[in-house]
């Protein structure tokens, strides 16, 4: 017989740690290589459009990017609010928000060619932090459930969304589809050769940003404190409303910018499902700041191989015939699996045989 | 002039759709006394839906899709269960995960059923039966009496697990598990094993209530078939402070919003878009309302609950 023992660890090593982390999120893509395998797949076509080709071939790379970009932005600011210890889940509907505030930016306002859009990513931002404000003050004053409720939020915009494109913003050109009318040009943010290189650079900022927001500053300091320990962070006197308040609006203001730079960009209009703005990327970004431990410079290349990983992931359902839901299902099993990890990193398991 | 068929329709509507937020309010209960919150609900109730009517198609019996239903749910759940009890990992998290898995994996495998309709559960034994009653009465007594059996079942699920919850051994094991697992596990409780066991019968309760969402309500298979159900579920259990029989009164009362919104679309001068959102603008008031009722009466939640225990031990 044996006997399996756990044991905490007292001191674990920064490799370990990676090393840990590494090998949970390849388990997790494993498990979904799997899946596919199951349902007919080619392993190597699989591996080959999940990691080979997003990462070597141009095209591939461009799309990848197209992906990161939106990603990382929502997930820099995830990142701060899960920091806070609150778990808003709500970034997709601040995203598609985002994108509904900055295309009645382009619909309504007459603007000069550069003014146009940053007054519609900035009306995009205020979007995204009104869509956050509900759930915010309800934490901040009741402590309310956040996950519900900003969850509720997003089932919310999608009906908003849905109006909008079913009913007033239809446009009498789509061939009876539920799409809007194109934004004016004037309003459009150009990309290069299909890279959008502003966008990148908007996302390099924002990294930047978050780095000395959450390194540097006393609200980084204070927003730290409570997730680590809310009663001690009260005790010391620091405002639960202000850093429930300002990490929220701080998250919802980024996934407001991700969705007005996702229209302006590369969409340039609001549609249903396959065709919307958000595309599901405010859940993927979930996946992407718990990737990133929460760390602000380790945003990129979380961001960059989440792209890459949706950018395959879709290749996969369009050779296979399958539907959206791979991109679920993928950001599904490695979130569970790197959220398993953390038990191997604090403890240690010792079998013993007698 | 009061519409009585208008009543008798929206009654029996109200009954319909209260049956999978039932369930899957009860089975969260359940799961939620023993310490753990469980959100993969929506993904258990989705998945739940999908093999219901699959086996249901297969078997052409609605017992095994209802059952197989449960089963898978129960499955899923303690998927999550072993994430988050065994490894010990953050519940919040996980939970997201395994509806993301659930939504995901249904997508995928429901394509090609999506369209595949089932004739639908049968109405109880009870109708038709000719009561003698007058003619205003005769639409609010059929709403009542024309359900199938789930529907009858599903408010005999909250009172037996209230019993099962306060006056069974194993129910007192599950609450001391969510109150204060060390003391559980110093008065012989394992508590490993019984969160596992809270969360797979929660999770079958909830799948049993996905299954009779597609079978009983739905009678197909549609992509993204709960839109929120499960979430919403998961707010009722603290509405309903984690007792069966207020997760009982709550699904009724939801229910009839529910049904509301539906008998409204094309009534009034409301867009069915607007009328939709009427359940998670819902849903978000009585959270706030028991956060406010919270803090006054101080009752409440489990005092473990979505806290991981794991029994250290000292090598040697």
């Amino acid at each position: 017989m044996f006997r399996v023992k756990v044991l905490r660890r007292y001191e674990v090593s920064s490799r370990f740690k990676l090393v840990t982390y590494l090998t949970s999120f390849i388990v997790g893509v494993f498990l979904f290589i799997l899946f596919e395998v199951l349902l007919g797949a080619n392993p190597y076509e699989v591996v080959d459009r999940l990691f080979v080709r997003p990462l070597t071939s141009y095209d591939d790379l461009r799309v990848s990017i197209r992906y990161a970009v939106p990603i990382g932005i929502i997930a820099s600011g995830l990142l701060i609010v899960y920091r806070a210890g609150i778990y808003s889940i709500g970034a997709e509907g601040q995203m598609a928000v985002g994108a509904v505030f900055a295309a009645w930016a382009a619909y309504t306002l007459s603007l000069g060619s550069p003014t146009s859009v940053v007054v519609a990513l900035l009306v995009g931002v205020l979007g995204g932090i009104i869509w956050g404000l509900l759930p915010a003050t309800l934490k901040a004053l009741l402590n309310v459930n956040e996950v519900l409720t900003t969850l509720m939020m997003n089932f919310i915009a999608y009906s908003l969304v849905d109006y909008l494109i079913y009913g007033p913003w239809r446009s009498p050109k789509s061939y009876g589809f539920p799409l809007t009318e194109p934004i004016p040009t004037v309003f459009t943010i150009p990309t290069h050769d299909g890279v959008p290189v502003i966008n990148f650079l908007v996302f390099t900022l924002v990294v930047f940003l978050t780095y000395v927001v959450t390194k540097m500053s006393k609200l980084g300091f204070q927003i730290r404190a409570y997730g680590l320990n809310p009663s001690t962070a009260y005790a010391s006197g620091m405002s639960f409303f202000k850093v429930v308040l300002l990490s929220f609006v701080i998250s919802g203001a980024l996934a407001g910018l991700a969705g007005a730079l996702q229209l302006l960009s590369i969409h340039h209009r609001l549609g249903p499902k396959s065709w919307s703005v958000t595309e599901g990327l405010g859940y993927t970004a979930i996946v992407a700041a718990w990737i990133s431990r929460l760390e602000p410079l380790a945003m990129i290349p979380a961001s960059l191989l989440m792209g890459a990983l949706v950018n395959g992931g879709l290749a996969i359902k369009a050779v296979l015939g399958q539907s959206e839901g791979v991109v679920n299902l993928m950001n599904g099993m490695i979130l569970l699996s790197i959220v398993a990890a953390e038990f191997f990193i604090n403890y240690r398991l010792v079998i013993r045989f007698r | 002039m009061i519409d009585m068929v208008l009543i008798g329709n929206f009654i029996f509507l109200t009954l319909k759709n209260a049956v999978p937020l039932i369930l899957a309010t009860t089975g969260e209960v359940i799961t939620e006394r023993s310490g753990v919150i469980n959100l993969g609900v929506e993904g258990c109730m989705i998945v739940a839906a999908l093999v219901g009517v699959v086996a249901t198609l297969l078997s052409s019996n609605y017992l095994v899709g209802l059952l197989l239903g449960g089963l898978v749910g129960a499955l899923l759940a303690l998927l999550h269960g072993l994430v988050t009890i065994v490894f010990g990992a953050n519940q919040i998290v996980s939970g997201i995960a395994t509806t993301m898995v659930g939504l995901g994996i249904t997508s995928l495998l429901g394509r090609g059923y999506v369209g595949r309709s089932l004739l639908g559960l049968r109405p109880s034994p009870l109708y038709p039966y000719d009561i003698p009653l007058p003619d205003y009465l005769k639409p609010l007594v059929v709403a009542i009496v024309k359900q199938d059996v789930v529907v009858y079942i599903s408010i005999i699920i909250p009172i037996l697990c209230m019993w099962f919850l306060f006056k069974t051994k194993l129910g007192s094991a599950i609450r001391a598990c969510g109150e204060n697992p060390v003391i559980a596990e110093s008065l012989g409780v394992d508590v490993v094993r019984t969160r596992l066991l809270a969360v797979g019968l929660g999770g079958f309760l909830v799948g049993l209530g996905g299954a009779y969402l597609s079978l009983g309500i739905v009678g197909t298979w549609v992509e993204n078939i709960t839109a929120g159900i499960g979430w919403v579920a998961v707010g009722l259990v603290a509405f309903s402070m984690w007792v069966p029989l207020r997760a009982l009164l709550a699904s009724y009362m939801m229910a009839s919003l529910i049904s509301l919104s539906y008998m409204l679309q094309g009534r009034v001068g409301i867009s069915t878009y607007f009328l939709a959102m009427i359940p998670y603008l819902t849903t978000i008031a009585i959270l706030a309302i028991v956060s406010v009722e919270r803090f006054r009466l101080r009752l409440g939640a489990p005092a473990a609950l979505g806290k991981p225990y794991i029994r250290e031990e000292r090598l040697g």
